[in-house]
């Protein structure tokens, strides 16, 4: 399979959970490549390397409590950076309160919010669906990820377009 | 003579009116009567219009009043000499009160016309009722002095009473919070120590089980590798003792590694490079010559084991916290129902911080803990001092700085401050922070009642020790509490 320059980051600073998080999401790593950080200023760093290199980042899975910062204060602040608008964020909490959730949603435009413990079923999932609409709104050839991501949409996605290109 | 002629009414009313009375019955000119009352007759009653008038020969009528409430109250007393209806029958106004006779009397009662006459006749008789009459005005303007002083001392202690009752009222109030916020941790403390011993059963059978895991899995990869020609066991225990890389330097290996074997997926080889460079060296002597599809094939098999290893050891690291975390809920919600036992206070002070570790994430804990006795506290209460004092102290740094716990003893104390990095207390609230129901947090914290520090203050009381606050020179504000040894 066709390694693409999405990359996948999840930001944890309880390696035990991050193991568990990384694990979980490894089917997709053949196409999305993985990235981890253990804190908010490793996942700043993570990112500034990565945007340099030219890659992109289409999915953020950040835990809400961090050593030194919290989860929804660096979605934002990540949202802040332009190269940052379409990727898709994931907050994993054990305990963000309502507050701080709606905030997330509405100045980071968080997309998916989820609760630990979490099951593997679900965390692929929401990251398959995520990726896909990531995929569908910035990439031009779409079809290398039908394979691994929801092919449905994706075609559906692709008849779409070639309609519009036709007319 | 004349400015004393009142007092002598005033000394013996009774002489004047026996006289009056003489003079009354003597004359021919007066149509008078005497009349006699039995207890409880009425002379006049309350808004009644009062033709005649009364003078008091005999008995006690007592003057009485409706209130606007309908009650009935007694204005006065008047005693033999005095007039009976005198204001209304002057004034031609309803009678103000209802005269009753409290004991048999006997009354002269006269008629506007007689009493006119007696006033204006020239003799003796004129002057008495001139006695009489100013004698009964200095009577009841004595009364109405003495009724204002009463008055006065009855505001007055009515007053106090109110003043007493409001503070009482107040007590009770905060007597009543508190108790409600005492509850409230008791069903917590309680709630707390169920959920700990629940959860204690599947924890303790997790450890078990993953210790069991531990003792099995090196005898199944020995089965499966019986000449250790595949390493497996090697690599299990690589897992099991992960030292995780710094994370840039395993990104250049991955770099590294992934130029190498491009035909590797990069999941694959973000695990393997997450090894020990002796490790990456072992690795690439087992791999080196080998074709593409057999090298995938064992590096999967390492993996597998090396994964199996240490996700057994967070397995394990994992039910290890689970079972810390429910035996210092146990220990700090003990259900100790109120009784003293000899306890550490360090031991409090951790499983309260371990508690609170959520909290304290992004707060650096600096322990300074010297040996001290053990003292007789009541461990559940303690918890909630340190629990109350450290809440405050992440309140104020909003949860980032600096927390410096220290203890110490002397002959008499044992000593704990707890110093944090933020603002400090300011001097206009300094003196008001242990009262009930101070509190400088909003609506949205979760015991924001303002009754943390005065109850924390109440609790140390009870152990005959003390809580003193201060803002240190360094910055923040530092709580110590002294707990007698």
């Amino acid at each position: 399979m066709e390694r693409s320059d999405i990359f996948i980051l999840c930001i944890e600073d309880e390696q035990e959970v991050l193991d568990a998080v990384v694990r979980d999401l490894e089917k997709l790593e053949e196409q999305f490549p993985i990235e981890t950080a253990n804190s908010a200023e490793e996942a700043r760093q993570v990112v500034e390397k990565l945007i340099s290199d030219g890659k992109k980042i289409g999915l953020i899975v950040c835990d809400h409590i961090l050593p030194g910062d919290n989860g929804v204060e660096l979605l934002i602040e990540l949202h802040k950076d332009e190269t940052l608008h379409s990727s898709r964020k994931v907050l994993l909490t054990g305990q963000a309160g309502l507050d701080d959730t709606v905030r997330a949603l509405n100045e980071a435009r968080l997309h998916h919010y989820i609760a630990k413990p979490w099951t593997r079923e679900e965390l692929l999932e929401v990251a398959v669906k995520l990726l896909t609409d990531f995929v569908i709104e910035e990439e031009e050839n779409i079809l290398p990820f039908m394979a691994t991501l929801d092919a449905e949409k994706i075609s559906e996605s692709i008849r779409t377009r070639r309609s519009i290109s036709d007319e | 003579m004349i400015l004393n002629f009142a007092k002598n009414w005033l000394q013996d009313p009774s002489r004047i009116t026996s006289q009056i009375a003489k003079y009354l019955e003597a004359s021919k000119a007066f149509d008078v009567e005497v009349l006699e009352f039995d207890k409880d007759d009425v002379f006049f009653n309350e808004g009644d219009f009062n033709e005649s008038v009364f003078i008091l020969l005999e008995g006690t009528v007592q003057l009485s009043k409706k209130t606007p409430r309908g009650r009935n109250i007694t204005v006065d007393w008047l005693r033999p000499g005095a007039f009976v209806g005198l204001i209304s029958f002057v004034t031609g106004e309803p009678v103000l009160t209802t005269a009753v006779a409290a004991s048999p009397c006997k009354a002269i009662k006269m008629k506007e016309k007689d009493f006119l006459e007696l006033q204006r006749s020239r003799d003796e008789a004129a002057q008495l009722a001139q006695q009489l009459i100013i004698g009964n005005l200095i009577d009841r303007y004595h009364h109405v002095v003495s009724v204002h002083v009463e008055l006065e001392s009855i505001n007055d202690t009515l007053e106090r009473e109110r003043n007493h009752l409001r503070e009482a009222l107040k007590q009770l109030e905060e007597t009543q919070h508190r108790l409600i916020s005492q509850e409230k941790m008791a069903t917590l403390g309680q709630l707390v120590a169920g959920i700990a011993h629940e959860i204690n059963n599947p924890a303790a059978a997790m450890l078990r089980a993953s210790d069991n895991l531990l003792e099995y899995l090196p005898e199944i990869i020995h089965k499966a590798d019986p000449d250790q020609g595949h390493h497996y066991d090697k690599f299990f225990r690589l897992g099991l003792q992960r030292v995780l890389r710094d994370s840039d330097q395993q990104r250049e290996k991955l770099k590294e590694w992934e130029k190498e074997y491009p035909d590797l997926p990069r999941s694959l080889l973000r695990k393997v490079t997450s090894m020990s460079d002796d490790a990456l060296t072992f690795i690439k002597e087992q791999i080196g010559d080998k074709p593409n599809a057999s090298r995938r094939s064992e590096l999967e098999s390492m993996i597998l084991f090396y994964e199996s290893g240490y996700f057994l050891r967070n397995l394990q690291s994992s039910t290890k916290r689970i079972g810390e975390i429910v035996s210092s809920l146990k220990s700090y919600s003990r259900q100790d129902k109120g009784k003293y036992e000899k306890a550490d206070l360090r031991d409090g002070l951790n499983d309260t911080l371990l508690l609170l570790s959520n909290r304290l994430k992004k707060v650096d804990v600096i322990l300074n803990f010297s040996d001290i006795p053990p003292i007789d506290i009541i461990t559940g209460e303690i918890n909630q001092v340190w629990t109350n004092i450290i809440i405050n102290a992440c309140d104020a740094m909003e949860d980032r700085g600096e927390l410096v716990i220290s203890c110490g003893h002397d002959d008499r104390y044992v000593w704990v401050s707890i110093k944090d990095s933020g603002p400090g207390i300011p001097s206009s609230v300094m003196s008001e922070i242990f009262k009930p129901n101070f509190t400088t947090k909003q609506q949205n914290t979760s015991f924001g009642l303002g009754l943390g520090l005065s109850i924390s203050q109440q609790i140390l009381q009870k152990h005959g020790g003390k809580i003193r606050v201060s803002n240190p020179e360094e910055g923040g504000a530092e709580f110590k509490i002294y707990l007698p040894v």
